[in-house]
């Protein structure tokens, strides 16, 4: 249990980090789920599961264009608390044996939990996108401090009052970071091991919806006249030359 | 002029141009923090610095990235209007005619275009090579990313408000199509890559010894599902519904398959 404590803190304090890339700083990109959740599966000791949480994620949110006052799917939060139950739960079924999953070459386990981590903390989505509004409220309370600063002559401050906007917003992703990684954690722990074998098997479809749903959510950002015949003749030339290649 | 080190320190400050966002201001205080070191370095009287940087205390929001051949221009004219050469009215109406059209452009490019392209290159990268998926994504993001940042900051600096000009030659708009473009059939090729690995490491060869015929199948399935749920989410399907309208009936199906079948 303390275990389980201390990696969500030290996770939740990373993605809090990386979290400000999103809106309050820099915007280089690390807080994208392919760069974020590699990060968080190395601080629960299981880079390649996040890696790929991170690129299921990746497609999921490849749109989502923060214009104006729109707040898009908070990806990193999703990214942090999705890549944390599916570790948590993956320790879970290493030790349940799933016979139904004997036939696919690879860890059963993996699919499963990213399955059920994905069911379970997809819809928590509003709950991170309310939290980053609430952070764009308070900030209003910087600019006011700072124009009332100049109308009295005060020159500095000006960039600590804007830096502050930022701890707001990393004070407030990393409190819920913390919450959220620790209740679905501890949901993995106590549900995975409860459900039938037919129904644990069954969450590894989530996974595969969701890489078909990340498709055709790219594909309809990427929508355009030409894209239709782009997009299927590379699909079909580079299966034609692995064929060929292979023959 | 405004020192070499205070360009730079604008430069920086313009990676926090959003860390007080808000609804009411946007990137107001933002876009004020960045000034703050050109407008120390151009007006020394206390009273004019601040009758400068209150100029900049309104509400302001572009992209983030297309805020530095603004912040640039912006400079550029500050120093005018200490000159005399300019009215200080010029520089609010500069920014306020550019908050549309540069956001708008700033969008499609880097929010529509260059991040799916980066997106999309990652994921491949990560199939292929692991680890270096991340680093591919943030390679190919920051190479047109810190370019704006960096050169439309010196270019809004040396050209004023003829920054404008410099902008439309770069043909943003039509780049953006293109990148798009490449984007769509390097998804297309994601597409493959995950038809041709399903079938290499064995996932359903059990099932169904695979011949290349099964392979065009499979490709034009998901090609298929791929272009028509795209409709569905497009007409306002959320994604997270969509994931659990796909899984839900057949994992209730199976469910039941597996009841009866005495599993």
């Amino acid at each position: 249990m303390r275990d389980i404590i201390w990696q969500s803190f030290l996770s939740s304090m990373a993605g809090g980090i990386l979290s400000l890339d999103r809106t309050a700083a820099m915007q280089i990109m690390v807080s994208r789920p392919l760069v974020a959740a590699p990060v968080t599966g190395y601080i629960f000791g299981d880079v390649m599961m996040g890696l790929f949480i991170g690129l299921l994620l990746e497609l999921l949110c490849i749109g989502g264009l923060p214009i104006g006052g729109h707040i898009p799917s908070h990806e990193i939060m999703l990214a942090v608390i999705i890549t944390a139950v599916s570790i948590a739960g993956h320790k879970v079924l290493s030790s349940v044996d799933h016979a139904v999953f004997q036939w696919i070459s690879v860890d059963a386990g993996v699919f499963i939990a990213a399955g059920f981590a994905i069911l379970l903390i997809l819809p928590t989505d509003i709950i991170c996108r309310k939290v980053d509004a609430a952070a764009r409220v308070l900030n209003v309370r910087f600019f006011n401090k700072v124009l009332a600063d100049i109308d009295k002559g005060v020159f500095r401050g000006i960039g600590m009052n804007n830096l502050k906007g930022a701890a707001v917003f990393f004070i407030l992703n990393t409190s819920l970071l913390f919450v959220l990684s620790l209740t679905g954690m501890l949901l993995a722990y106590m549900l995975l091991p409860l459900l039938p074998a037919a129904v644990s098997a069954s969450l590894s479809l989530a996974v595969a919806a969701a890489f078909i749903v990340g498709f055709a959510y790219g594909y309809s950002i990427l929508q355009s006249k030409r894209s239709m015949p782009v997009f299927l003749v590379a699909t079909f030339f580079i299966i034609t030359v692995v064929v060929v290649m292979s023959r | 002029m405004i020192g070499r080190f205070s360009m730079f320190k604008v430069f920086l400050n313009s990676f926090f141009i959003q860390s007080a966002w808000s609804f009411e201001k946007m990137q107001g205080l933002g876009f004020a923090a960045a000034m703050a070191p050109a407008i120390k370095d151009i007006y020394k009287d206390r009273e004019q610095a601040c009758a400068a940087i209150r100029r900049h205390m309104v509400f302001y929001n572009a992209h983030p990235y297309m805020a530095s051949p603004i912040l640039g221009a912006a400079i550029k004219m500050e120093e005018e209007v200490r000159e005399g050469r300019r009215d200080a009215k010029d520089i609010s109406s500069f920014k306020e005619s550019l908050i549309g059209p540069y956001g708008a452009i700033g969008d499609t490019f880097f929010w529509g275009s260059v991040r799916p392209l980066a997106s999309v290159l990652g994921v491949i990268s990560a199939l292929i090579c692991g680890l270096w998926g991340p680093v591919v994504l943030l390679i190919t993001y920051n190479l047109f990313h810190l370019w704006m940042r960096w050169f439309g900051l010196c270019e809004g600096y040396r050209l004023g408000e003829d920054v404008v000009e410099y902008i439309q030659s770069l043909r943003l708009p039509e780049w953006a199509a293109r990148i798009r473009l490449a984007a769509a059939g390097l998804l297309g090729g994601l597409i493959a890559i995950i038809i041709v690995r399903m079938f290499k490491v064995d996932v359903l060869q059990k099932m169904l010894p695979a011949q290349p015929y099964h392979i065009f199948i499979a490709a034009a399935l998901l090609a298929t599902t791929t272009v028509l749920l795209s409709v569905l989410l497009r007409r306002g399907l959320s994604v997270l519904v969509a994931i659990y309208l796909l899984f839900l009936p057949v994992s209730v199906f199976l469910a039941i398959i597996n009841i009866f079948s005495g599993f």
